[in-house]
């Protein structure tokens, strides 16, 4: 697993010749949907990111759980019955506060609902479906990098 | 789940319970009538691909027998609604949504960002439609999922318990849907409370 520091800023992960073995980054997917999480797996899998990919938001949960430092970021549906993407993200961000969470969604995004009832719930970025992995990548990339930064004006 | 001990004792009250495997459940809904006239029914669903038989072959039955249907979707978007549909071979989609005899709604605009009741003012309107064009009925599915993700439990509850368990119109039918994960979510007094108070329950095992 790649810590934070060995993260590429690049937003084109298939052009960093020097660390082709290694994982850019770990990543929690979560959709209802199991043709979605599939092919966003392979997607972001080819492209050099380790993925665990779930259908059921409650089981990601309880992976992440078990083992929360090693994520870099969780992409989710917004839409899931038991556990709906800001409830979830909300769970991983009291988990481990250095996660990136990005939603994902097939509806129109009204950002601003959310904040009205879960202020306290901090969404880094949302995504309209349907989405190309490569959009996907420049995405996690970016957000990946803004918190490479962030930690490195800290230091 | 404590279904067993619910349906023990809602049986006990004479309530009327269906339990259907998620194989035959649209055709039984279709062929028996399961929704009566002027009835507010609840209905459990399994998984999406259950509701979306459920609400496509009901759909398919009824709109070709001047019904208006009104659906009302949570997980899957409005287009998708009408693309099942189509799979099921509902006669002209279009057709029924320009002539306002099929109505595909985005479930958490119509219950959550409209108010608890906007879903319930727009089947009313369509009602005085139904009455005035002579139409046989108004059929309304409306998953009420959007309560569960933005945690308004004790909305949901209100809005359930202040909706007639039979309409005074025997033409009004509706059937509120949850995904089985959402109703677990409830605890057992507000499950009990939404079995006694619909009219009918519908179990998809």
């Amino acid at each position: 697993m790649a810590s934070e520091e060995d993260l590429p800023l690049s937003t084109n992960p298939a052009d960093d010749k020097n660390n082709n073995d290694k994982p850019l980054a770990k990543l929690l997917i979560v959709d209802d949907d199991a043709d979605i999480v599939q092919v966003l797996k392979m997607g972001l899998v080819k492209n050099r990111f380790l993925v665990e990919a779930f259908t059921n938001p409650e089981e990601a949960l309880q992976s992440f759980k078990s083992n929360a430092e090693s994520y870099c970021l969780l992409l989710s549906d917004m839409r899931m019955p038991s556990l709906s993407g800001i409830q979830l993200a909300r769970k991983v961000k009291e988990i481990n506060p250095n996660v990136r969470v990005v939603l994902m969604t097939a509806f129109e995004i009204r950002d601003e609902e959310f904040a009205k009832v879960f202020p306290s719930s901090r969404v880094d970025g949302f995504l309209q479906k349907p989405i190309t992995i490569r959009d996907l990548i420049i995405k996690i990339m970016s957000l990946i990098g803004q918190s490479k930064r962030r930690r490195t004006d800290e230091d | 789940m404590e279904r067993n001990h619910f349906m023990r004792s809602i049986e006990q009250k004479g309530k009327k319970v269906v339990k259907e495997s998620s194989q035959k459940i649209a055709n039984t809904v279709v062929k028996k009538k399961l929704i009566e006239p002027g009835s507010h029914n609840l209905l459990i669903y399994d998984d999406l691909r259950t509701f979306r038989e459920i609400y496509s072959e009901y759909s398919r039955a009824l709109l070709p027998q001047n019904e208006i249907i009104i659906i009302g979707t949570q997980y899957d978007t409005v287009e998708n609604v009408k693309n099942t549909l189509r799979l099921v071979g509902v006669d002209d989609v279009e057709r029924h949504l320009n002539q306002g005899t099929l109505f595909i709604v985005d479930a958490q605009k119509g219950y959550y960002d409209a108010g608890s009741r906007g879903m319930w003012k727009l089947a009313m309107s369509i009602l005085s439609r139904v009455k005035k064009e002579g139409r046989q009925g108004v059929s309304w599915f409306g998953d009420l999922g959007s309560f569960f993700s933005f945690e308004k439990i004790e909305e949901l509850m209100q809005y359930e318990l202040w909706c007639p368990q039979k309409y005074e119109e025997d033409i009004m039918k509706s059937i509120c849907s949850y995904h089985s994960k959402d109703f677990e979510k409830l605890t057992e007094a507000q499950k009990q409370a939404l079995f006694d108070h619909h009219f009918k329950s519908i179990l998809v095992e």
